[in-house]
């Protein structure tokens, strides 16, 4: 089976999860591949090909294994990447590759334990694979000797060869996200806050597939403008493994002021919340989104308890989806500094959950106490305005 | 100026002459103004530079354990320099503020067998306008501890209060251009001992070793000329910012508009650090988009954590040290413009400030 026909090095991409997929397994498996083309873009067209449960990617001339690599271990979907070396010709230009893969590798001058795995897929190759495996490994001991042990059990190296209509050999693994290619689970409204935890909640319903689309509260002059720059650079980095992403920012301080001025002080960051779902949840319909994201965690607040979000749960229909509701804070912090939001996330300015808190919040608040606190609101004019002033761009990772 | 000036000081060439000249008679005009000799100046990237340099670079005589006494009320670059301070085992011990914001020098404890070796104060805060009385802060020295040397932290100070170096019991003294009109990147450190100071910056060995790297001879030229002028007009601008702070404060009491004064009654009236019921960040953002533009108050909104040692020693409560913003006025400001900042604060309180 002819893979590739040029001497440009490949990237090898394995999927996991999609293979467990029945009949729908090619939807899943087409959109890894435009998932992967788009996450390339700035490299021209890129030659990619599904190959059973992976796929390859040529490395386009001008470009590195490295660079290809960099561009695809954020895409949902893929378990791991390696770069793979292409050899034609006979067991002796086998060996040479074999022996120009370890020079590289070898350069840094350290010793290291390894074994060779083949694979004979071209079965009329003269040798047998265990042999191959033998003869590659016995050459590349000779080559470094003292440098070089055999650990067939834990090796620090596994040089793989596979034998096809060419020669491909590989040793280094790169993880991927895992997870499911975004687009293959609808969209969701994310409510993106400058905090640590919402991009984390936006990261992880994008590892489930999901497209996003997100909402941010502004309240100007009570948060400055550089609170929305780093949401919208929160956002961005979001879209390296979400693909581009719509951010929202409503215009949220005359209902602020509002809610501040006509409602017990004590209940002041519930009615906000139900506000911002209210306004949340009808952008998101008109968006096409099927739910809402928020970053939440039981408890972690006093706007997180379990009353908390009961009632700001019961002014919308939509779905609310919370990835973090049963972590803690080093978990949310950790996947944070994984992603690479955290330091963006603790840049020292006040939002809006930190500028409008009482200093005694309810904490166990009734839904009559949420009805009550409300009675002097115009609820829907209020939802009217906000959604009448939204500003909306995109997000794109370049 | 910049195409004429711009050769290297150090070259034999004519044109390095020229600049060296410049740099010369510049140097002569900044001692002038703040009552020194060129050589007793260092030209440094700016107050922070300088400020390291004196805490830094000083090195403590032998026979004594390096000791550091600071005020409560300093800047961040003097605080943070002293820190490092610290990380080379030396002691640091700090300086209590009187009701007005002022180093109390008088509380503080004198451990006999660890006397202090450096005293850094800053002249003019930064936060609350307090002056600091340095005559005071150098007869303590000659009483408890004469061999400790003074740095004085002159910042915000230069540009607005005539300052005397030679005469002055201080050691060293740092100020930075753009306090007094020069454009930023400038800083000095005068000093009385140069001997006792190694160098931060080591090179080709400019400024007598002291500082090296290529000297700027338009910057500071330009310098020279700003705080010649400023020096020029120091009488005219107190009594300016005097009245501006008076019409200012008339304004908002006719308005009925609700304030509390931080700035102490002793400080000086160019700067005014004062509350409103209202976030002092949500206040200069809105004072900024009408074209004010004033201070935040206090360092520590968005829980930042960094307590307020100034504006706690004035019994300011720290919810409204998050509301202070930090008034500066410059000579160039007018009845009109502090009137005008008078109202549009009361209009922003009227629509923003906190109901509950």
């Amino acid at each position: 089976m002819k893979m590739t026909e040029t001497d440009r090095p490949l990237v090898l991409a394995r999927i996991g999860e999609i293979t467990l997929k029945g009949l729908n397994r090619y939807k899943f498996e087409d959109r890894l591949m435009l998932n992967m083309r788009y996450r390339l873009r700035h490299m021209g067209k890129v030659w990619i090909r599904k190959d059973q449960s992976r796929f390859l990617a040529e490395v386009p001339e001008g470009w590195t294994s490295d660079a290809v690599i960099e561009g695809l271990k954020d895409v949902f979907g893929i378990v791991s990447l390696s770069p793979v070396f292409v050899a034609d010709g006979d067991a002796n230009d086998l060996l040479a590759a074999a022996d120009d893969v370890f020079d590289l590798l070898m350069e840094d001058g350290k010793s290291r334990s390894f074994k060779v795995e083949t694979r004979r897929v071209d079965k009329a190759f003269p040798l047998r694979s265990y042999d191959i495996s033998a003869t590659v490994g016995q050459r590349l001991m000779e080559r470094f000797s003292g440098r070089l042990t055999v650990d067939v059990h834990q090796p620090d190296v596994t040089l793989h060869l596979e034998i096809r209509d060419r020669f491909y050999l590989y040793h280094e693994v790169v993880p991927g996200p895992r997870g499911l290619p975004v687009g293959m689970s609808g969209s969701g409204m994310l409510l993106l806050s400058g905090g640590i935890d919402s991009p984390v909640a936006g990261y992880k319903m994008a590892s489930r597939g999901m497209m996003l689309e997100s909402i941010y509260f502004h309240t100007y002059p009570y948060t400055g403008d550089e609170v929305l720059e780093k949401v919208r650079a929160l956002g961005r980095i979001l879209t390296r493994f979400s693909g581009h992403m719509d951010l929202h920012v409503v215009d949220f301080t005359k209902i602020q002021l509002d809610i501040q001025s006509l409602c017990p002080e004590d209940m002041i960051t519930i009615v906000m919340r139900r506000m911002m779902m209210r306004i949340a949840e009808r952008l998101a319909e008109s968006r096409r989104c099927k739910s809402l994201i928020t970053g939440e965690s039981l408890g972690q607040v006093a706007s997180q308890t379990q009353e908390a979000l009961v009632t700001t749960d019961e002014v919308v229909r939509m779905p609310v989806f919370r990835p973090l509701i049963g972590n803690d804070k080093d978990e949310t912090v950790g996947i944070a500094r994984l992603i690479g939001t955290f330091e963006t996330s603790v840049l020292p300015y006040a939002d809006c959950c930190t500028v409008f808190v009482s200093k005694h919040p309810k904490t166990h608040p009734s839904l009559k106490a949420a009805h009550d606190a409300e009675s002097r609101l115009d609820i829907e004019e209020l939802v009217q305005y906000g959604l009448e002033h939204i500003t909306s761009e995109r997000l794109q990772f370049s | 100026m910049l195409a004429e000036y711009s050769f290297n000081p150090s070259s034999a060439h004519a044109a390095g002459k020229r600049a060296r000249a410049l740099i010369d008679e510049s140097l002569s005009m900044l001692a002038g103004c703040l009552g020194t000799s060129p050589e007793r100046i260092i030209v440094t990237s700016g107050g922070t530079e300088a400020i390291n340099q004196a805490l830094r670079g000083y090195i403590t005589p032998r026979r004594f354990e390096p000791h550091l006494l600071v005020s409560e009320g300093e800047h961040k670059a003097v605080i943070a320099a002293a820190a490092h301070y610290t990380e080379q085992d030396a002691a640091i011990s700090h300086i209590p503020l009187d009701r007005e914001g002022r180093p109390d020098i008088d509380k503080v404890m004198l451990d006999a067998d660890k006397p202090p070796t450096m005293i850094s104060v800053i002249y003019l805060s930064n936060e609350t306008g307090a002056l600091t009385d340095l005559e005071r802060i150098a007869v303590w020295r000659d009483t408890h501890c004469p061999h400790a040397v003074i740095h004085v932290d002159a910042v915000q100070a230069a540009g607005k209060i005539r300052l005397d170096f030679d005469r002055s019991g201080c050691d060293f003294l740092s100020v930075s251009g753009h306090k007094w009109g020069a454009p930023m990147g400038l800083g000095l450190l005068l000093h009385k001992q140069s001997e006792r100071l190694r160098p931060l910056i080591s090179g080709a060995g400019q400024q007598r070793g002291l500082r090296s790297g290529t000297e700027n001879a338009p910057l500071l030229a330009a310098a020279a000329f700003a705080l010649k002028r400023a020096t020029s007009q120091l009488a005219a601008y107190e009594e300016t910012a005097v009245s501006l702070k008076q019409s200012f404060l008339t304004r908002l009491r006719e308005t009925k508009t609700m304030y509390t004064l931080i700035s102490p009654a002793s400080a000086l009236a160019h700067i005014v650090t004062i509350a409103f019921p209202l976030m002092g960040e949500t206040m200069a953002r809105i004072l900024s988009d009408e074209g004010y533009l004033v201070g935040r108050g206090a360092a520590c909104s968005a829980g930042a954590g960094h307590k307020n040692r100034a504006l706690k020693a004035l019994g300011i409560p720290e919810e409204t040290a998050r509301q202070a913003v930090r008034i500066s006025f410059g000579p160039d400001n007018t009845p009109e413009d502090v009137l005008g900042l008078a109202d549009t604060i009361h209009a922003a309180l009227d629509r923003y400030g906190m109901h509950t």
